[in-house]
């Protein structure tokens, strides 16, 4: 099995768009069940498997009240027979490394990091992910763990008032 | 200069203690209403320069609701002519291996890290890496970063999500 790793993120490619909703069509999912075509706007990385689609993330980008910064929150989508621990880590790990370095590369616009929101009970037992830098920082109101991790390169400005 | 390093933590050594005192009344910096033998049951690290104590640090075990785990929250304090930014870091690191040694040996207290409140300004630019391995994870109303390190032994307790 040779899985490869495409970056997509803000290339408007419509032919990895138009792969991407059908792929979720095929598997009958439409991600947090927002419109497909919008959703394929927010691709980040595709993964193969000897050419054959398998698995997707989408970042959207929003505002992390806990941390007062932007962020990148992913998800996932990984078929089914091939829902490996080691190909959902391998493509969090690849997104992060797109996201990470288009971060870099537009300090404009301030993104401090990347966050997944943990949906499947009993995963995440550690508080610190595989590859060490997802971080548990709280919960959702639906009682997900909220993992994020802050991008090497950010500098967060101070929020002590002039009289502090 | 050599520094070192002890483990107060827990440890009631009445010598530390007592240096402890000595520092906070050479300082004044206690809170009126706190005795300072009340303080020292929170001493984990005292620092010697040359047999003079120099620095500490106090802790004080806190659930972090964002989170909902028990942290220690470090405190460090530096005599005014030593305050420079690696004795800081290393005071952060040296607590940290004390107390997570401790939450290591007695899982019974649910300890899952170590905290800070970063209340000087100009520190903690980078979010990532500060003493101790903290990361900031929030803010506290007055604007002071908060910071945590988990401790690499401790495992969360599932919870299921809500539908």
């Amino acid at each position: 099995m040779a899985i490869t790793f495409v970056d997509a993120w803000r290339k408007c490619d419509p032919h990895q768009e138009a792969e991407a909703c059908a792929f979720w069509a095929r598997h009958k999912v439409r991600p947090d069940d927002a419109d497909a075509n919008i959703v394929a706007k927010q691709l980040a990385v595709l993964a193969y498997d000897d050419g054959a689609l398998i698995g997707i993330s989408t970042v959207s980008v929003s505002y992390f009240d806990p941390l007062q910064e932007k962020f990148g929150f992913v998800r996932e989508f990984v078929t089914s027979n091939l829902k490996l621990d080691h190909i959902n880590i391998e493509l969090t790990q690849k997104t992060l490394e797109v996201i990470e370095a288009y971060a870099q590369a537009h300090p404009e616009e301030e993104l401090a990091g990347m966050a997944v929101i943990l949906k499947a009970p009993g995963i995440g037992q550690r508080a610190i992910s595989p590859g060490g830098r997802l971080i548990l920082m709280g919960y959702t109101e639906q009682n997900e763990q909220v993992r994020a991790c802050w991008f090497d390169h950010f500098r967060v400005k101070s929020r002590l008032s002039a009289t502090d | 200069m050599t520094i070192t390093y002890k483990d107060a933590w827990k440890t009631n050594d009445s010598k530390l203690v007592q240096d402890a005192i000595a520092l906070w009344t050479e300082l004044n910096i206690l809170p009126p209403d706190q005795k300072p033998e009340q303080r020292a049951k929170e001493l984990s690290v005292v620092a010697y320069e040359d047999g003079k104590v120099i620095a500490l640090t106090t802790m004080d075990i806190m659930k972090l609701e964002q989170v909902r785990q028990d942290f220690a929250f470090v405190r460090v304090l530096i005599a005014p002519d030593k305050r420079l930014q690696s004795l800081s870091t290393d005071l952060m690191r040296e607590s940290r291996k004390v107390i997570e040694a401790y939450a290591l040996a007695h899982p019974e207290e649910n300890l899952a890290g170590m905290g800070a409140i970063f209340q000087a300004p100009g520190i903690g630019k980078s979010p990532v890496g500060a003493g101790g391995g903290t990361v900031l994870i929030g803010y506290t109303d007055k604007g002071y970063q908060v910071r945590i390190a988990w401790f690499d032994h401790f495992k969360v307790p599932p919870v299921m999500p809500l539908q």
